[in-house]
Formats: C-alpha cells, structure tokens, sequence
C-alpha cells in the first residue's frame, strides 16, 4: 500500500443505495468525509457562537476571524454588492478548506483530489456569474466580451478569445484545486514510501533515510500551506469572478 | 468613567486638583475622538480585481493554470472542431493558437499586467 | 494532466482507471457532493452565518452605546465642572459683596457717631459761648453799673450836685458804646 502513491484516492464503496439510470450510486468514503465535512463546518460554526458571546471565547473568535477573512476578501474582491454572494463563497471557501484539511491528516481521504467534485464546485461558480450576469445586467453582460477601445477589424477576434479566456475559467478553476491537491498528495506519499523502503535496508538505509524524511516534514509543512491557499485562492477567483456579473464593464 | 463623582466632592478640591481633572477630562475626550468613528474599509468598488496584500502568493499559484486551462480548452474546441467538420488537424492547431492567447491573456491579467475588459 | 486524460479516454490498457478519472465514481460523488454542498450552504447561510453576523452587529451596537454613554458622561462631567467653576465665582462674588456692604456699614456706623460727637461738641461749644455771652453781659452790665457809679460820683465830686440819674446813663451808654 505504502507503494502504491495512487491508491490513497480510490473510492471505496461503503454501501450500494441503488442505481439512478443504470448508474450505481453508492455511499462512499468521498461522499462520508463530504458529509463529515459538512458536519463539521456547520456544527464547528454552530456550536462555536453557541454563547453569543459579547466577548468572544477562543472558539467564537475562531468562527469571528474566518467569518471576517470571507467577508473582508469579498468585500475587496467584488465591492459592497458582492455580499449577497458572501453566503455561497464562505460555503465553498469552509468547504474545500475542510477538505483539504481532512487530507492532510494521514489515512484520511482527499475529497478535493477528485476533478469531478472541483469541476461541479467550478461550475456552481461559472453558471452563479453567467445567470446572475444576465439576470442583473441583461445583455449588457456582454460588454465583458468586448474590451474598449480595439479596432473594429480585430474585435472579433478579441471577442473570440475573450470569450474563449471566460470559458477557460471554469477549467483553471477546478483543475488548480484538483491539480494541486492531486501533485501533492502524490509527492508526499512518495517521498514518505522512501523512507519506509531505505530504513528497510538497516542502519545505512536509516541514515539515508534522513533526507526524504526532512524532506517529507518541509513538504507536509508546505501541503499544509496550499491545502489553505487553494481554497483560499477558489474563493478569492469566485469573488473576482462575481465581480464580473456584478459590473461588467461600467 | 472616573469622571462623574458627585459635585459635592469636587467642591472639597483645590485648584491643583481642578487642573488635573480638566486635563483627565481633555485626555478622555481625545480617547473618545480616538475610537468614534472609524470609516468601515474596503467599501471600494474593487473594479482592479486586484486583492491587495497577502494573496501575492496566491496569485502566484494562479498564472500556470490560468495559462494551462487556456490551452486546454484551446485544444479542447479545436479537438470537436476537427471531430465534427474533419478539418483535422487544422481546427486543432488554430484552437490551440487561440487557446495559447486566451491562456496568455488570463495569466497575464491574473498578474495584474492587462486590465479587465471593460473597465476602462 | 493532458496525457493522464486522454490515459482514461481510451480504457481498457490496464487493470484500473487513474481513480480521479473513473468514471464509474461520478454518479456517486456527483450525488453526495450535491446533498453535502446544499446542506452546507442551506446551514451556513440560514444559521451560521446569520448568528455570527447578529453577534457583530450585537458587539458594534454595544460599542457604539457605550462610546455614546461615554460622550454623554464626559458632557455631563463637564458641565457640573462648569458649573462648579461657576458658584465658586458666584461665591467669590457674593463674598466680595458681603465685605463691600460690611465696609460700607461700618464706615457709616463711624460717619453716623462723628457727626453725633460733632454736634454734641457743638452744642457744648455753644453753650459755652452762650455762657460766655451772659457773663460778658452781665459783666458789661456790672461795668454800667460801675461806671454809672462812678460817673455820678465823679460829677458829685466835681460840682457837689448828683447829676440826673437819666444823663449819666445816657453818657454811659455813649462812651460804652
């Protein structure tokens, strides 16, 4: 197992619920630290402003800084406006934080390791912009294709690739998250199946075993650090992106 | 607040004592003048789309993948294009082209270096 | 990323897909992540988030009335100092007044009691000279008298004969006079 650097992100079916057109739908260790995830956020959230407390306990100032890190980024991100998105980015930014964070603790899974589910939370964010982009602005959103001041005889072309740069969002959205989650989950399970296979060879395996297992320490330190700027940068891209619905072009 | 005895009190004190009572009162108003009113911050529009401060570093995570989603799709579209009219392998290499821009254009902006369109 | 893609587009080479891209797992994360994605953002945003809002709300409103009690006292302090400064000099006045009216009474206590020795002396002084006035009355009348005395008896005297009482006062009164 230790070997295999791949195995960690294989879905295990738990119990078969049934089939939803001929597709098997299972509960699975994803969908299990999914629901731990949710559990976890909301009733840490819950319980940690349980008091309403005037004064805030560790806990609650926990629950307070978090709150105001989303509120603040969004804020900046997307102006006064974007708070009515500040629900659905808090969501996703606790969401894939506590994902992330429950795939740092070793022989837990990585939800967030799965395009699928980074793909679905992408384009939660794509169609939120494009429906509440035309929702709020009309055909005005189509401004945010067409920057000012080009010559008419390149516009359409830079039309194209703006709209080409917009569709591309969605993919760097998801695959950075899936990406990053993915590479680094692989790199440590490599470097820590080193160490196990060079202490195997005894005492000169133990000493040569030294420098992946420092290296394993830096780069868990490092996985701790992106597992916290992936989700921070999903959210901080989710902001700026519903900037764009907001004023596209003023 | 120290400041509201009973004047009965303070009728009792000399003149040193008054001296120190205005200078307690005047510190006690620069205190409150100090604290009243901060302007809430970051109520700008934020149409730079630029986050300041410590997301440097996350904009750093960003440029490669903003470069490669653009490719990706580039040669995503020009993949179907291929597939559906059998212009193969043209639409592959002018979407990718395109895709290349578009990747450019998104990592460049992520870097603060092009400015959003339509904000002018 | 490209390869491990197109890896899974064409299956069948080895055993198992690149578990993030098989597809026999989709439907299953597809499902949950929907349930666990709604649930969270349905508790978030309807119990979490509100309650965390109200408690800053509730924190910046006990702010704000605290500052504005604070405002309030430091008025309030000030103006009894105001006022305190204000029957300190109301005080340091009516004592200024008090010791102008006590000055003013004695000096009229002290006027009132000269005049009344001045008068006393006055009367003593003129008693005096009334007194004086009788006696040099009754001394001129004595020295009449005497000179009458004597006139009548000089001119006896001289020419034997007691003049008329009436001509030696009339030459009396003449040479007084």
């Amino acid at each position: 197992m230790a070997a295999d650097p791949i195995h960690q992100f294989q879905i295990k079916n738990i119990t078969t619920l049934g089939e939803i057109g001929g597709v098997e739908i299972a509960f699975t260790n994803s969908a299990a630290f999914m629901l731990a995830a949710v559990v976890f956020t909301a009733g840490g959230l819950v319980l940690a402003t349980a008091g309403r407390a005037m004064v805030p306990g560790r806990v609650q100032s926990v629950a307070e800084i978090i709150y105001e890190f989303v509120a603040d980024m969004v804020r900046q991100s997307a102006g006064e406006a974007g708070m009515r998105f500040f629900p659905l980015v808090f969501t996703l930014f606790s969401f894939i934080l506590v994902l992330n964070m429950f795939g740092m603790i070793p022989g837990l899974f990585t939800v967030t390791s799965h395009i699928v589910v980074t793909a679905v939370l992408a384009l939660v964010v794509f169609f939120t912009v494009i429906i509440y982009g035309f929702y709020k602005n009309g055909l005005k959103f189509f401004r945010l294709f067409v920057p000012s001041g080009i010559p008419i005889y390149i516009l359409p072309l830079i039309v194209f690739i703006e709209v080409l740069s917009f569709l591309s969002r969605p993919i760097s959205h998801s695959v950075r998250l899936f990406a990053n989650m993915l590479a680094g989950h692989i790199t440590l399970k490599v470097f820590a199946g080193f160490i196990v296979m060079l202490s195997g060879f005894g005492i000169a395996g133990w000493v040569g075993a030294l420098l992946p297992l420092a290296l394993t320490v830096a780069l868990t330190a490092l996985e701790f650090l992106v597992a916290f700027l992936q989700a921070y940068v999903f959210a901080i891209l989710t902001c700026i992106y519903l900037n764009d619905a907001l004023h596209p072009g003023h | 607040m120290a400041a509201d005895r009973p004047p009965e009190d303070r009728r009792a004190r000399d003149a040193d004592d008054d001296a120190a009572l205005q200078a307690r009162l005047r510190q006690l108003g620069q205190q409150l003048d100090a604290i009243a009113p901060k302007p809430k911050p970051g109520d700008s529009d934020a149409s730079s789309g630029q986050p300041p401060g410590p997301s440097n570093l996350a904009r750093a995570l960003r440029l490669s993948s903003e470069f490669v989603a653009g490719i990706l799709l580039g040669g995503f579209i020009g993949w179907l294009v291929d597939q559906f009219t059998g212009w193969s392998p043209w639409g592959l290499i002018v979407f990718l082209l395109l895709g290349f821009v578009a990747g450019t254009l998104n990592a460049l902006r992520s870097a603060g270096l092009v400015a959003r369109p339509g904000q002018d | 990323m490209a390869e491990t893609k197109t890896g899974t587009e064409a299956p069948g080479g080895h055993k198992e897909p690149f578990p993030p891209f098989n597809p026999e797992t989709f439907a299953s994360q597809l499902v949950w992540l929907a349930i666990a994605f709604v649930a969270l953002y349905v508790l978030l945003s309807r119990v979490a988030l509100p309650r965390i809002a109200a408690i800053f709300a509730a924190r910046s409103g006990k702010v704000a009335s605290d500052l504005a009690a604070a405002e309030r006292l430091k008025t309030e302090s000030e103006a009894a100092l105001e006022a305190y400064e204000k029957a300190l000099a109301d005080a340091r006045g009516k004592a200024q007044g008090i010791a102008n009216t006590t000055r003013a009474e004695f000096a009229a206590a002290a006027d009132e009691k000269k005049k009344q020795l001045e008068a006393s002396l006055a009367a003593k002084l003129a008693e005096a000279e009334r007194q004086i006035e009788a006696t040099k009355k009754a001394a001129m009348a004595n020295v009449r008298d005497i000179a009458s005395d004597a006139a009548t008896e000089i001119v006896k005297r001289l020419t034997g004969t007691a003049p008329a009482k009436q001509a030696i006062d009339r030459a009396v009164d003449a040479a007084l006079h």
